[in-house]
């Protein structure tokens, strides 16, 4: 036993030590898992008669705080050593039989705290809720999680669905809510990390045509861990947003936020279908500041919906047929996945309900960028990584390859990959991908 | 008791377009706490205790217990050597190499926990309360078609349209693995009756879902719930864990 609390039982008087002495056999102290606060447990085994609640008041008054055990264990037979000693491992393993835990009520310290600690309680309807109760812990589950923050929302504290899950006491939570202002990742609308942590060169993967960001998420399962990855969405998926209206004003303000993140090149950019466009203006647009970039793309040609010239016409033609008579339900879905954002889907047009016109809305539009976009034949200093699959016809890889060739001047390295076009950032083309990544990342 | 060996062992041959779904009334199991309790881990134990009220820690003793019980069934292991790991977004797994694939919920008096080999299995299940703002949430969670489709439905009938949508919702989000962090409302499912159930619009990938099996029911009067697995073809075999550790087919 703990030499102060030995002395402080000394000074109770003889009936209470009694009490006190009967009923704890144990008190050790426990390492609580943060590391931050020692926290005391007591191993109780009761006589009959036995009234923990007695107990507890007892101890909170006598003993000092940092001497109250945070939680009481009722245990049916506290197991000795054969040395007489308290076998404190199996002591830890032993069932709990009884109801008896007792935490500290921390009371709330600022207003976001106090608001959020009556809405807690409403929900979860007990009280006195503290502000290091953990959510999971009291009974909190996914669904009264929304009631939670569909009320503090009302109150004006705006949380998203999964910070509870982040954020699992209101300590926690209120602690981000004060911060998040400073965090660069909340800046602007359109950065997301899918990682945040790591040292090395951070992954840049700019959103597709599609307008989302969403299938990159498996990159953060599958590059070697240590690299932040972190993906850009355009803004204008929900009301009243300002959407860019070309590539060079998108390519702008996308550099301003990727430059605060990492201040100096060599930037790694991901792009795939609509943002190989994104990917040439920025190389030209970082050429005019002396650094340097590598586009990486994923499977796609430099300026592919222009593909003007009667020599990448019938080449691709050749390939298109060549996989129509192989598998040819494939191909044409393949045909229409690959192009899908630059067809004008009039079916979404005349039949769409408005949340698929919303979308539709910034998808029509960055087609039409693409469409402008007009800086395809400026060539730059920038290097491309050119993740491939397999085409086939060769001729098709060596269009594909060339078409780069042309424009970076700072060279093509070409990186196959097993999978198809469409599945690349999919299980489980995406780990084959996610390996090839690691490969071509520029430190 | 010695949970599970009572089980006829023919239920665990798990087909490769199955999915078993356990029900476990936790009531049922009340007075076996101890047993579950003693084949659980010493960090699993550590969590039971962690937990303020006893309602909770016996449903996370008893659902933990069983699901040891059962996967250690499926994969031919012990109950007690089977070890849990977690993915990147904490969706917890088998540490075995197996092919097996589970996923597991509660709510009030009932856990749900299903299996599915080679593809991910999300679930999740839902005590009807009738004291939430259902619409409240709606507005805030849903997607702009789902608001719209549970206003149009009649008062009595949105409760259940509600909880329908969400669990249809979760499960999906759940067997995707990201949990929570995954944007409510940019997907859409039907809020139609149990036989209905279906992904409508996934606002990143128009195929999406064409990949997606979702499977609604009711436990009972008070519950519904929901299965998702990321594949076609799949069908649903449901159990009972009764108070004697025995699997009987519904």
């Amino acid at each position: 036993m703990n030499g102060t609390l030995a002395h402080k039982i000394a000074q109770l008087s003889e009936e209470q030590r009694k009490i006190l002495l009967h009923k704890i056999k144990l008190v050790h102290t426990d390492e609580a898992p943060s590391g931050a606060t020692k926290k005391i447990t007591a191993y109780v085994q009761p006589k009959t008669n036995f009234d923990l609640d007695l107990l507890k008041k007892y101890v909170r008054d006598r003993l000092p705080d940092y001497m109250v055990p945070t939680s009481f264990h009722i245990v049916e037979d506290i197991p000795l050593l054969p040395n007489g000693k308290v076998d404190k491992r199996a002591l830890k393993k032993l069932p709990v039989v009884q109801e008896t835990i007792d935490t500290e009520v921390v009371k709330p310290n600022s207003e976001v705290e106090e608001k959020l600690v009556s809405i807690w309680e409403e929900v979860l309807n007990f009280s006195p809720i503290s502000i290091d109760d953990n959510f999971f812990e009291i009974g909190g589950d996914s669904i009264l999680s929304i009631q939670i923050i569909s009320k503090a929302r009302k109150e004006g504290i705006m949380l998203a669905a999964n910070q509870l899950f982040e954020y699992q006491t209101i300590n926690e939570l209120s602690t981000y809510l004060l911060h998040q202002k400073e965090d660069k990742t909340k800046k602007y609308d359109y950065l997301t990390a899918l990682r945040k942590e790591g040292t090395k060169t951070p992954l840049f993967c700019i959103h597709s045509g599609g307008g989302h960001v969403f299938f990159y998420q498996l990159l953060a399962k599958y590059l070697k861990p240590g690299r932040p990855i972190y993906a850009i969405e355009p803004t204008g998926l929900y009301e009243n947003e300002k959407m860019h209206l070309d590539i060079k004003e998108m390519t702008t303000d996308y550099l301003k936020v990727i430059r605060d993140i990492q201040p100096h090149g060599p930037y790694n950019v991901l792009v795939h279908c609509f943002s190989t466009s994104v990917g040439q203006e920025m190389a030209l647009q970082l050429e005019g500041i002396n650094e340097e970039i590598n586009i990486i793309v994923a499977d796609n040609m430099a300026s592919p919906w222009n593909a003007q010239s009667s020599d990448v016409l019938k080449v691709r033609l050749r390939s298109f047929f060549k996989r129509l008579f192989r598998s040819p339900v494939k191909t044409i879905k393949l045909f229409m996945l690959e192009r899908a954002y630059l067809i004008e889907p009039i079916i979404v047009k005349i039949f769409g309900k408005d949340y698929e016109k919303e979308l539709e809305r910034l998808k029509a539009n960055l087609r039409k960028m693409s469409l402008e976009y007009n800086r395809w034949n400026e060539k730059h200093h920038g290097q491309v990584s050119l993740l491939l699959t397999d085409k086939p016809d060769q001729n098709f890889q060596n269009l594909i390859i060339n078409s780069w060739k042309e424009i970076a001047q700072g060279g093509v390295r070409v990186f196959p990959v097993k999978g198809e076009h469409t599945t690349l950032f999919e299980e489980p083309d995406v780990q084959h991908v996610s390996e090839k990544l690691d490969k071509c990342i520029l430190e | 008791m010695h949970p599970g060996i009572n089980s006829n062992n023919s239920i665990f041959g798990l087909t490769s377009n199955e999915i078993h779904l356990w029900q476990i009334p936790l009531d049922a199991q009340i007075d076996e706490v101890e047993t579950y309790f003693n084949i659980l881990s010493s960090d699993e134990r550590e969590r039971a205790q962690k937990f303020h009220f006893k309602k909770d820690r016996n449903c996370f003793v008893i659902t933990r217990g069983v699901l040891r019980i059962l996967s250690a069934k499926y994969v031919s292991k012990k109950p007690m050597e089977i070890s849990f790991g977690l993915e990147e977004y904490g969706k917890p797994k088998l540490e075995h190499r197996t092919s097996l694939n589970f996923n597991v919920s509660h709510s009030g008096n009932m856990a749900l926990i299903g299996f599915v080999h080679n593809h991910a299995v999300g679930l999740d299940v839902e005590y009807i309360k009738r004291d939430i703002d259902v619409l409240d949430i709606a507005q805030n969670f849903f997607s702009k078609n789902e608001i719209e489709a549970l206003n149009a439905i009649e008062l009595n009938k949105q409760y259940e349209a509600f909880y329908r949508c969400w669990t249809r919702k979760e499960a999906f989000i759940k067997a995707e693995g990201s949990g929570l962090s995954f944007p409510l409302d940019r997907f859409s499912v039907s809020m139609e009756k149990d036989d209905e159930a279906s992904l409508y619009w996934v606002d990143w990938n128009s195929y999406e879902k064409e990949k997606w099996d979702i499977f609604s029911f009711k436990p009972n009067e008070d519950y519904i719930a929901a299965v998702t697995v990321k594949a076609k073809g799949y069908s649903l075999r449901k159990f009972e864990w009764d108070k004697d550790g025995v699997g009987t087919e519904l």
